[in-house]
């Protein structure tokens, strides 16, 4: 029993997690807050649903179609909606509330176009689960949990070691100086927005088999997500991670021993105690200098 | 498709109408751009009555508010369509007392508020002669208030035990209360020998008071509630609470939940290798049995009636004859049994206007008070009880899901699947 907690834990933590990665990447890499990322969750779910579930295109073709998609939707939202509005000088709350308009509509959008019952999402593949320790966990639950290893160990790298990801940092601390060493900072800003909307959707086709597919599959994980990234240290890959992990596991063991009614009042008092005494997070991410 | 676009500019219509005030009248009686228009309709009926037929003021409107839009929308359409079916029929076989019948569409977007707005709508400006109420109990519960002053029987959709406690004597109800099938439940569990229980629930109106109407009905049957685990909306990992029902042992697993948590959780719950029976407050949906796969197999509910994915699947004649003609009408299977609810409470409305010989409400009402023995898809209907419903305890039939359709439970109990969880679960 003990067992299967720990890995559900991770399963649903791995998934705020993937979340957290694109909260963090995106503030890392242009200075901005974004609350779209648990309503691009539901989106690439639907997008995959409807390739993978409706028009029975193979799975991994599927997923390539719903990572491109998502990926040139969150490049177009950063190009149509976050660099314009940035472009005018306005004051950082109104890129936040742009972003909680296109959540809304990304919502609610996907209500109108895939309508508000739950979808059934096909297994990803033929093999039920995977026995770990005489304990059966489903497949997508664990590729969940190796996705979120793999992503977090490659966005690392991605971000402090490669030159693009070096410029994408450098573009968010000093956009002139970037611009100046010949960095586009346009493009880095709308990858890091596309790059993140991808993770939304490969999160999103992973646990659509588990959960099913509906309108507000991602709101409440969108929330949890941004939660770590803050817990993690918000802009840092490796924290978004181990922070998705531990609200997660936080989370399953508070219902499994303490109380079930309870336990997100426990886990948000956590975390508020846990603001005041490690502001900076897990792995110690101080704000960005303005 | 073009249904649900006409209903959304009829419910825009009526909202810009409602906003503009002053001389709505045209534009309200328009507005239900759904309604059955009477001259649709190619009346078999005898050359008497159609010399005396329709005026305007002659039509029969009965009113029907419902969640068009929202997350209810698919509900509150498939029951509209229900009652336009009724209305359809009616009218084919001459109407109501040789007048044609008219159904008043509007949209309540399951907001009471709106609710109470609708109901002055259509007491004042559409005059309705009855209502065929809200699928939403709790728009029942705000707008029955004004159906009782202006004495227009309103036969309500929902299942909440809470709007007819109110003691109205005008609002009553043809489709089951939710507050009778746990205790029918409860005494099913305890024939099977099931003495111990672990229930989880939400925390949404609908489920708390399901569960807690267990939880009674439980202490009257003797059996244990060992622990009521709970979780937050939105939320789509239960392994915690899985978790700690599992570990208090329990012989089966009652749940009552809002709609999208049924299918993970039992997915969930069978993966934690729980193989017993899992009693649900209400029908599972066809989304979720097939979102729940393998997982479905095994819950049971009591309910007089359940949806179907194919007219072939039914077995009950008078449930096939509705469905077909639905399809027929429709194409496609009703989609929740909201539709057998309006369909039911517009064949009462249709019996006690025959019965009353007029549509004066006084009349209507004593009439629906005495209809008793009246078949329809939730079986016989008794009015005479005084309590306001139709469905009693005895309408409420126990059902399963296996292998993807909700079958009869007490069927299914002489089958080797039985014998085999039987075993699973310690009886």
């Amino acid at each position: 029993m003990l067992f299967q907690i720990i890995v559900s834990g991770l399963v649903i933590g791995s998934i705020y997690g993937l979340i957290a990665l694109g909260y963090s990447l995106i503030y890392k890499s242009s200075g901005l807050m974004s609350f779209v990322q648990g309503d691009m969750l539901t989106f690439g779910a639907f997008l995959g649903y409807t390739f993978y579930g409706v028009m029975g295109i193979p799975f991994i073709l599927s997923f390539a179609m719903v990572i491109l998609l998502m990926f040139a939707l969150g490049f177009a939202i950063e190009k149509g909606v976050i660099h314009r509005l940035v472009a005018k000088n306005v004051l950082p709350i109104y890129t936040v509330l742009a972003t909680i308009a296109i959540s809304y509509i990304i919502q609610n959008g996907s209500m109108v176009l895939f309508g508000s019952d739950i979808k059934y999402f096909p297994p990803v593949t033929s093999i039920k689960g995977i026995r770990v320790l005489s304990l059966n966990v489903q497949t997508e639950a664990a590729l969940c949990i190796a996705a979120s290893v793999v992503f977090m160990i490659l966005f690392n790298f991605f971000m402090n070691r490669t030159p693009l990801g070096t410029a994408m940092r450098a573009a968010t601390m000093d956009p002139m100086a970037a611009r100046a060493c010949g960095i586009d900072v346009g493009l880095t800003t709308g990858l890091s927005w596309a790059i993140a909307s991808g993770i939304a959707g490969f999160a999103g086709m992973l646990i659509g088999p588990v959960y099913g597919v509906y309108t507000t599959l991602g709101s409440v994980i969108g929330t949890k997500g941004f939660s770590s990234a803050v817990v993690g240290g918000y802009g840092n890959m490796l924290g978004a991670i181990v922070g998705g992990v531990l609200l997660g596991l936080t989370e399953t063991f508070l219902s499994a021993y303490v109380s079930s009614a309870h336990k997100d009042i426990i886990a948000y008092f956590i975390l508020l105690l846990f603001l005041f005494v490690k502001p900076t997070g897990i792995f110690n991410e101080r704000a960005i200098a303005d | 498709m073009k249904k649900r676009l006409a209903l959304v500019l009829a419910s825009a219509m009526f909202l810009l109408s409602a906003c503009g005030g002053g001389s709505t009248s045209t534009a309200t009686t328009e507005a239900p751009g759904k309604s059955q228009a009477p001259q649709e309709t190619t009346a078999p009926a005898a050359g008497t009555k159609e010399t005396a037929a329709p005026a305007a003021g002659e039509v029969i409107r009965i009113g029907c508010p419902q969640p068009l839009t929202g997350t209810n929308a698919l509900v509150g359409d498939t029951t509209v369509k229900a009652a336009q079916l009724a209305v359809k029929q009616i009218n084919a076989s001459g109407g109501l007392l040789g007048r044609q019948v008219e159904l008043v569409v509007y949209d309540d977007q399951a907001s009471p508020e709106e609710a109470v707005k609708i109901a002055t709508k259509l007491i004042e400006v559409d005059k309705v002669d009855m209502v065929c109420g809200s699928l939403i109990s709790s728009c029942v519960l705000a707008s029955g208030q004004f159906f009782e002053e202006a004495k227009i029987p309103c036969i309500g959709t929902g299942l909440s035990s809470t709007w007819m406690q109110q003691g109205w004597d005008y609002v009553f109800r043809a489709c089951p209360n939710a507050g009778m099938g746990m205790p029918a439940l409860a005494g099913y569990m305890k024939n099977l020998g099931i003495t111990k229980i672990a229930i989880f629930q939400g925390q949404d109106d609908s489920s708390a008071s399901g569960a807690e109407d267990m939880r009674n009905a439980c202490r009257e049957a003797g059996i244990e509630v060992l622990t009521s685990e709970t979780y937050v909306e939105g939320d789509t990992d239960y392994s915690g609470q899985i978790a700690k029902i599992l570990n208090a042992k329990p012989q089966a697993v009652f749940t009552s939940t809002f709609s999208p948590t049924q299918a993970p959780f039992a997915k969930q719950l069978r993966q934690f290798g729980y193989e017993g029976l899992v009693f649900n407050k209400e029908t599972l949906s066809m989304d979720n049995i097939k979102v729940a796969g393998e997982a479905g197999n095994g819950y049971c509910f009591m309910f007089p009636y359940v949806t179907y994915a194919s007219v072939d699947q039914i077995q009950d004649p008078a449930m096939k004859e509705f469905s077909q003609a639905y399809f027929d009408e429709f194409n496609e299977m009703p989609y929740h049994d909201c539709a057998y609810r309006a369909y039911d409470s517009m064949m009462i409305l249709k019996e006690a206007v025959e019965k009353a010989g007029t549509t004066d409400g006084e009349a209507v009402r004593e009439a629906i008070l005495t209809i008793k023995d009246f078949d329809t898809l939730g079986g016989k209907q008794d009015f005479t009880r005084g309590d306001g419903e139709g469905l009693h305890l005895e309408n409420f039939k126990p059902w399963i899901v296996w292998d993807g359709l909700q079958i009869d439970l007490d069927g299914w109990l002489e089958t080797d699947d039985w014998a085999a969880m039987k075993e699973s679960m310690g009886l």
